[in-house]
């Protein structure tokens, strides 16, 4: 069943790039969007339309170059694709003019081009600074095809992990793979997958649940609603392939209503794979049954926190429950519950594609497979980056976000979102790795990086997540309600000029109580940022407390050097 | 700016399509929330009542997630995200120059309504500012005062 299925979408993506056809596609997203690419994409639209035979003109996903938005993607006959960056609705008569009457590729304007060999003076794509050390695993198909056409997914090699797995593996077999992968939770919490999902096999009997956590509340970080967006056909086969393995018959994908193209396009694909029986009853007459439901939340930053996200799902306030009962026995609506990360349900697939060995030869010993980085603050190049874990920090600083931009130097990095920490420049040195990040004490969690130019004032950007820390913690333990908003009153001292010195022993009590006495991540990680910053920035925050000076001027109340 | 009667009926409509189903009231609220662009007071007794609640678990959810907004909207509403790469990349320059026009609206003609969010994760191209729902990536105050020549209605 499934073979036929795969060669009609085959033949339909050959006739689609059938080479005597013109196709220019733009690349959608919430990102690319905000900066016009849904206005690049009609003026396309309206220049072309009837005027050119054999012109396709498509929305595709988002190829992660947001510092280039909007990224508009051509082939025309005979030619490899090339991509070009920051053509906005003003640039593009001219652009298409200049292209499909004249035959000039205006290398100008291009990124680079998807072939092995450079084409008309454009660079070879995966040759230029930022892209030659990535390797994309997740993001294979970011950019090449429409993300809701099930075609377009199964003809990239889509759902033949899932035929693979529901013909020929148990479920045991597909644990033991996902276990031999070393894939570990990318969250931030860095479990290992295979080992929380054999939790699940205790149970036996009645319903067993899978929820995908795609909150995704950190400031600066954003790949996973970018998987949803640009690839949501590929979370939904991981959420079979995994469901399959644990015996779950349910599958809540928990995402902010507010990421709304994320979930516009998740809807769709989802009725889409309805439609030919990929979910619901007897998947690809396997005799497994599986219902996936989409649980759109309201925003609040605590339900990434799974037993807080469990409360969401059940539509209350999510606030964290106790463990024990640990979610596996006692989960959703009282019943066994595994909860996995967007990007961690995202690798399946392809952990079944490749085998655990070959995934296992992407990365470290400790941490195998690729790492998604949302690339953020004053880079040159900001957007969505996937490395081999282990890359060198410095390379993915300078080559891949392309240092600083303008004249800034750069001055620290804040991994890890709010609950993260913060770096100097002078230890980059060192492999892109979860655990050795955490040991200089700026863990990289779910993979955000901001990159942080001199002009930045540690001292302010600190109170500023300790704000948001405190507008998100939940209240529900005393510690972290009381301690979030005192760190905020005593920081917010320090950059008005009431800064005393016994601030700091006051911090690191506060801290201590928070770390001791919290339920949830939430409590025992918010101090991180903080004590990471004193760490390294000491002299900046004495600065503020007993010079009252701020030396980039961002604290207005004080004097500026 | 009143509430008006259709806006609390489709409420209510939404509110029954839930009833009978597991953990409804959130999904709920959120229908409601994004049909309407807010929740009418009259929601909380009516959920109580149609969905089995008890009117402070309504008032829990309802001030617990950020998305929710009770009470009608002004005319134009402007979001300004303010979490930390917004805010290293001129958050703030946008924030002071819209309260101060806040103070001065009924001066420029314009009413709206001015609020602190969390954008849909447009950190790379931050500073983002939604004007009537519609999210904007760097936006500096120039690009900001232009957006809100052309996005705000004027009445």
């Amino acid at each position: 069943m499934f073979e036929e299925i795969k060669q009609e979408s085959i033949k339909y993506w050959e006739s689609l790039n059938d080479s005597s056809n013109i196709r220019i596609s733009v690349g959608i997203s919430s990102t690319s969007i905000s900066l016009g690419a849904g206005r690049t994409l009609s003026k396309i639209r309206k220049n072309v339309e009837g005027k050119y035979p054999n012109i396709i003109v498509s929305e595709v996903g988002d190829i992660g170059f947001s510092w280039a938005d909007p990224v508009v993607h051509v082939s025309l006959p005979d030619s490899p694709t090339v991509i070009y960056g920051n053509i906005t609705e003003d640039k593009v008569p001219v652009f298409l003019d200049k292209l499909l009457n004249n035959l000039d590729f205006q290398p100008e304007l291009a990124l680079g081009v998807d072939s092995d060999t450079s084409f008309s003076g454009i660079p070879v794509l995966n040759e230029q600074p930022w892209m030659k050390n990535q390797k994309r695993v997740i993001m294979q198909n970011f950019g090449k095809i429409e993300p809701t056409d099930f075609q377009q997914y199964v003809a990239n090699g889509g759902f033949q992990a899932l035929d693979k797995v529901l013909s020929n593996m148990s479920s045991e077999d597909v644990i033991t793979e996902v276990r031999d992968s070393g894939l570990k939770g990318r969250g931030g919490a860095l479990f290992p997958t295979g080992v929380k999902w054999g939790f699940m096999l205790n149970a036996t009997e009645g319903d067993k649940y899978l929820a995908i956590n795609g909150e995704e509340g950190d400031p600066g970080a954003f790949t996973d609603v970018s998987i949803v967006e640009n690839d949501p056909y590929r979370l939904l086969e991981g959420i079979l392939i995994a469901s399959y393995a644990m015996g779950c018959n349910k599958s809540y994908i928990h995402i902010r209503a507010e990421y709304q193209l994320a979930v516009k396009r998740l809807t769709e694909a989802l009725s889409n794979l309805e439609n030919v029986g990929f979910t619901g009853v007897d998947i690809m007459g396997s005799g497994f049954n599986h219902e996936i439901e989409i649980e759109a939340t309201g925003h609040a930053y605590i339900c990434g926190e799974e037993t807080a996200l469990m409360e969401s799902v059940e539509g209350k306030r999510g606030a964290p429950r106790p463990r024990p009962p640990f979610p596996a026995g006692y989960g959703i609506f009282g019943r066994p519950t595994n909860i996995n990360n967007v990007k961690t349900i995202a690798y399946v697939p392809s952990i079944i594609n490749l085998g655990s060995d070959a995934f296992k030869n992407i990365g470290t010993e400790n941490a195998s497979g690729t790492a998604l980085l949302s690339l953020s603050g004053h880079a040159k190049y900001n957007g969505i980056a996937e490395i081999p874990v282990g890359l060198n920090l410095n390379d993915v600083i300078q080559e891949i976000a392309g240092g600083i931009k303008g004249d800034g130097k750069l001055k620290a990095l804040q991994c890890g979102g709010p609950l993260g920490g913060i770096m100097p420049a002078s230890e980059l040195d060192m492999p892109t790795e979860f655990q050795e990040m955490s040991g200089k004490g700026s863990p990289l969690g779910s993979g955000g990086i901001m990159i942080l130019s001199d002009d930045t004032c540690i001292v302010d950007l600190v109170k500023n997540i300790a704000e948001f820390n405190e507008e998100e913690s939940c209240g529900k333990c005393f510690p972290c309600r009381k301690g979030t908003t005192h760190i905020v009153q005593i920081l917010k001292g320090m950059t008005e000029g009431f800064g005393d010195i016994k601030d700091f022993q006051k911090l690191e009590n506060i801290g201590n109580s928070m770390i001791a006495g919290s339920l949830c991540g939430l409590g025992q990680l918010a101090p991180g940022v903080l004590n990471s910053a004193v760490k390294y920035f000491s002299t900046e925050f004495k600065e503020h407390v007993v010079d009252k000076i701020c030396r980039t001027g961002s604290c207005l109340d004080l004097n500026k050097i | 700016m009143n509430e008006n009667d259709a806006d609390k009926e489709l409420a209510k409509s939404i509110l029954s399509g839930f009833v009978g189903k597991k953990g409804a009231l959130l999904m709920a609220l959120l229908d409601i929330q994004y049909q309407l662009g807010y929740i009418p007071e009259s929601v909380i007794e009516d959920s109580a009542e149609i969905l089995g609640y008890s009117t402070p678990e309504v008032w829990g959810v309802l001030t617990f997630y950020s998305d929710f907004k009770l009470g009608k909207n002004a005319e134009n509403v402007i979001d300004v995200c303010v979490d930390a790469p917004c805010h290293i990349n001129g958050a703030q320059d946008n924030w002071k120059w819209l309260e101060s026009a806040l103070l001065i609206q009924n001066e420029l003609g314009v009413k709206f309504e001015l609020r602190k969010s969390s954008c849909p994760r447009l950190c790379p191209q931050a500073p983002a500012v939604a004007i009537n729902r519609e999210w904007h990536g760097q936006v500096d105050l120039d690009r900001l005062k232009e957006l809100l020549e052309t996005s705000v209605t004027n009445n």
